[in-house]
């Protein structure tokens, strides 16, 4: 069951750090005007979205591979 | 906003419905249709579903991080320049920002927003502007109108004639790139409409207008003394940055080169009295 699942590596996720990096730019600004402020809350953005959506996606391939059928 | 235990709870069920309706979406579009043209829709489904999540986990709704900043009063925006600047967000990134000051902010998102949209097309070797093809794209692409019409009118009629091996990250990269710049433009509307109603800065000097007001006059508006209840976490250096930032701003928004803090309806300094909040 957990073949397809166990197959996804982090090199799959390889495209998420730039545009993590831009998400997480762009929604730190929102109401920072300095950016020195926002630059040091996309940071912490950044590695919590990049390590959320890594997460998540080992999940729900679990999950996917569970509910859909082979 | 914070969340109390429902409304956590009612995040976080809705959360992991939406992501799971994201993942079964694409699946579905993979598997039934070629183009594959529910990826986008999963892709928004699933994004709102993560954001849920977050404001779940997190027990606030203000984003991924928050801080408590003081709100600081800068020169009000008039109507007619926030017009202007939404046209300006929308035809290039952080041109809003730019025209109403906030400059590094500007070359920020400008930088992030087109660098990622850059990525998409070389990702997708420019095979990701065909209006015909991918048509459904668009509905992403519309909002930030320069870039994409600069890609529009080079790469618009480019065929498929070859393996492009990361299409659908090219098609990843420049939607959210433009979707980006909708929420630019979203913050540039509120830093126009926030602007001029926040508290005044500490060292706020007694200013008087072309109507003949003393600033003073303005504290039954609010417009001196702190208003806010933020706990200001920031450190005294950012402090000492923001004050150094609404100096220069009112610098430049002087046009006699004095730096009073007086400026005229042009710079953006709304002087009429008749104008909401001013006695």
């Amino acid at each position: 069951m957990t073949i397809l699942a166990a197959s996804l590596t982090l090199l799959d996720f390889a495209f998420l750090p730039p545009i993590c990096l831009a998400i997480a730019l762009v929604t730190a600004s929102a109401h920072r005007n300095e950016v020195r402020v926002i630059a040091r809350h996309a940071v912490r953005s950044w590695f919590v979205l990049m390590f959320g959506i890594v997460l998540f996606g080992f999940a729900l391939s679990f999950l996917m591979e569970w509910i859909l059928p082979s | 906003m914070k969340l109390n235990p429902r409304q956590r709870l009612i995040r976080l069920t809705g959360g992991v419905a939406f992501v799971v309706l994201g993942s079964v979406i694409y699946s579905i579009s993979k598997s039934n249709d070629p183009k594959n043209r529910g990826a986008l829709v999963a892709i928004i489904v699933s994004l709102v579903g993560i954001t849920w999540l977050g404001q779940a986990i997190r027990g606030r709704t203000e984003g991924v991080t928050t801080t408590e900043e003081p709100v600081l009063s800068y020169p009000p925006i008039s109507a007619e320049r926030t017009v202007a600047g939404i046209l300006c967000a929308w035809l290039v990134p952080g041109l809003g920002h730019w025209i109403v000051g906030r400059r590094g902010k500007a070359i920020l998102l400008f930088c992030a927003i087109t660098t990622t949209f850059v990525i998409g097309a070389f990702l997708g070797h420019g095979r990701v502007f065909n209006y015909d093809r991918d048509g459904v794209y668009y509905l992403a692409y519309m909002f930030c109108a320069l870039p994409t019409g600069i890609a529009w009118l080079v790469a618009g009629t480019w065929e498929l004639d070859h393996n492009v091996p990361h299409l659908q990250l090219g098609f990843l990269y420049t939607s959210v790139a433009c979707l980006l710049n909708l929420v630019v433009i979203m913050d540039f509307l509120s830093t126009c409409t926030m602007s001029g109603k926040g508290p005044a800065l500490p060292d706020a000097d007694d200013e008087t207008d072309s109507a003949g007001n003393s600033s003073a006059s303005r504290d039954e508006d609010g417009w001196n003394g702190p208003q806010s209840d933020y706990v200001d976490r920031t450190d005294r250096k950012d402090r000492k940055d923001s004050e150094r930032e609404l100096d220069d701003g009112r610098d430049d928004a002087t046009t006699d080169g004095t730096t009073d803090g007086k400026t005229d309806g042009d710079d953006g300094w709304d002087t009429d009295p008749k104008r909401e909040g001013v006695s």
